[in-house]
């Protein structure tokens, strides 16, 4: 028996090396691809690792206290790192799955010829671009409309050629995406009207923002709003010590370009003893403020109070016994983008009775979006006023006493 | 010993009134009207007692009413994916749906070019034949087109039309006369088997 055993134990082994050989074959044919492989790299790093541990990678608690203690804390869990740096880091677009990877050339060969369109339609532009506006039958203002049509059709393009990749869709799930690039704005707009606009919508339609503060608006740029590191929701209610600062927006725009536009925060709600009626009062003004997709931060205390700022910030209060007070946030665009006149403006605009309507209408304005936040009365607003000498915290609003008509008396002196 | 101790609940769930399987019908006949079974090596009832669940129904019958019945069998499993493999998933779906609608965009455009080319012999036909359109109007004409092949038209007629409770003598293929509608019956009286 033994002699007939070594041959197929030699078979075997030599089998068996053909097998381990195998996958290095591959490596190697890969490394021969294009792209950048890591497992190269990860190969050449080894030899230091104990000395140059890799945050992604390192699992040994020692290493991970000596990158920490230099600064670099280990990222993931340790059942992470470890299933990282055992696990062969075979990019994601190689990775050898027969279906992926049909899948994968069918994507690239739709994106060619998306890119072949592109130039196509480029060069369909420019060459509108140079012709003469007499050639058409409409004159200039055909020729533009159709500039414009064409200019869309190009960013449907663009859009279309990202819209299947597997990293495009990762780098915008990671909040990573580049909104300079047509791809990730779309990304994004997308997510934000599937449902935090409708929430805004709808926040401000049923606190009545739309028709008290501005006639109608069809929001199509994201506010939110932060006092300091809290985050307030549209709508919520926020404390008159937390909101004593302005607060910080973020106005994240969708489409291409730059914005010129004005922030106006009004407060539909001022109590008005003698009409018996409610004012309107404005607690923040600024115009000519620039937004773009890739800044939309907008700081309301680090405006420039020379060229930017109306109208400082106003601690929003509500006086005791008063209803909620709605802080509504406005955002009007400039007309063709061009800056308001700033002094005439800060001369004629009021604080108390400002009505934004007549703002709008004065300087060519068009609202793009709003918010709102709420006050009321609580145990910090007594001192928030005194801090910015306001009147009138010592005084509690009653409800009128209205007096029953005699036949709905309850005890009339008939019954007596 | 974890399969035993589904099968337990299983069981608990599916309880079901005893049936005579085989175990269970030699079981009442090794023990005669009894009710408890007591092993026959055994003058005491302890053991029956200690065990204490009588009879049971018998396993493979829970099994499969499990498996076939159960919500928990009935209702896919649902994705549930680590990132890159939903990634992967993802890459799959959206080119398999890109290729379907190059494929029916495709089917759609040689439909669109079969249509236009026939609708220019037709012009070609009516405009360029140089008989006025004579031909062209003989070759629209749809008379013949339903009929019963034995009789010099195409498609049998029962073809054309759903059924109705009436129809006329002719079979709506026109008025009697030298046409088509002189040769239609819809009921050949004189028909008997050779």
């Amino acid at each position: 028996m033994a002699p007939s055993r070594a041959p197929s134990a030699l078979l075997l082994h030599s089998l068996r090396s053909l097998a381990i050989e195998k996958p290095s074959t591959a490596l190697a044919i890969r490394a021969f691809t294009s792209a950048s492989s890591t497992c190269q790299e990860v190969q050449a790093e080894r030899p230091s690792f104990y000395r140059n541990p890799d945050p992604e990678t390192v699992y040994q608690p020692r290493l991970e206290r000596k990158l920490a203690r230099a600064g670099r804390p280990p990222i993931g869990s340790r059942r992470r790192r470890m299933a990282l740096s055992q696990s062969p880091r075979i990019p994601f677009e190689q990775l050898p799955y027969q279906c992926f990877q049909e899948a994968r050339k069918v994507l690239v060969e739709d994106r060619e010829e998306k890119l072949r369109k592109i130039e196509t339609e480029r060069a369909r532009v420019a060459r509108v671009r140079e012709a003469d506006p007499g050639a058409f039958r409409g004159g200039e203002p055909f020729k533009q409309k159709k500039l414009a049509s064409m200019e869309a059709e190009l960013e449907r393009l663009k859009i279309l050629a990202d819209i299947n990749d597997p990293s495009v869709k990762r780098r915008f799930e990671d909040g990573k995406g580049d909104m300079n690039k047509p791809i990730y704005r779309y990304l994004a707009e997308r997510k934000w009207r599937e449902y935090p606009r409708k929430v805004l919508v709808q926040r401000i339609t049923q606190m009545n923002v739309v028709p008290d503060v501005v006639p109608n608006v069809d929001p199509i740029v994201d506010v939110k709003i932060a006092f300091g590191k809290k985050a307030v929701g549209s709508g919520d209610f926020v404390p008159s010590d937390v909101s004593e600062k302005p607060c910080q927006l973020t106005l994240q725009a969708f489409d291409r370009g730059e914005k010129m536009v004005t922030i106006a925060v009004v407060d539909p709600d001022v109590p008005n003893v003698e009409t018996d009626s409610f004012d309107s009062r404005c607690h923040y003004l600024a115009s000519n403020i620039t937004i773009s997709p890739t800044k939309p931060l907008v700081d309301l205390s680090k405006l420039s109070p020379g060229s930017q700022v109306l109208l400082p910030w106003l601690p929003p209060h509500a006086q005791k016994g008063s209803p909620y007070h709605r802080l509504s946030i406005v955002i009007l665009q400039h007309k063709d983008n061009i800056p308001i006149d700033f002094e005439p403006a800060k001369q004629k605009v009021e604080r108390d009775g400002f009505t934004l309507r007549s703002f709008m209408s004065r300087h060519l304005l068009t609202p793009i979006s709003a918010s709102l936040f709420r006050t009321r009365w609580d145990e910090s607003t007594a001192a928030v006023m005194e801090r910015a000498g306001l009147e009138g915290a010592n005084v509690e609003l009653k409800r009128k006493k209205v007096e029953p008509l005699p036949y709905k008396r309850r005890n009339p002196s008939s019954f007596r | 010993m974890h399969a035993s101790s589904i099968r337990g609940a299983l069981a608990q769930v599916f309880q079901i009134p005893l049936r005579p399987t085989l175990r269970n019908a030699a079981g009442q006949i090794s023990t005669g009207i009894t009710t408890t079974t007591t092993s026959s090596f055994s003058t005491s009832a302890s053991r029956a007692a200690k065990k204490g669940r009588g009879a049971k129904p018998d396993q493979r019958i829970t099994l499969i009413r499990y498996f076939l019945y159960h919500p928990t069998t009935l209702t896919p499993r649902p994705l549930r994916f680590s990132r890159n493999r939903y990634l992967r998933h993802w890459t799959i779906h959206r080119a398999w749906n890109l290729y379907r609608a190059k494929v029916k965009q495709a089917r759609q455009l040689e439909l669109e070019r079969q249509y236009n080319a026939m609708h220019a012999a037709n012009e070609e036909l009516r405009v360029g034949a140089g008989d006025g359109g004579k031909l062209f109007r003989k070759a629209q004409m749809k008379t013949g087109v339903w009929s019963i092949p034995e009789r010099g038209g195409g498609v049998p007629i029962e073809y054309a039309r759903g059924l109705v409770e009436w129809m006329g003598s002719t079979g709506g293929l026109g008025s009697s006369g030298t046409g088509l509608g002189a040769k239609a019956k819809i009921w050949d009286s004189e028909w008997t088997r050779s």
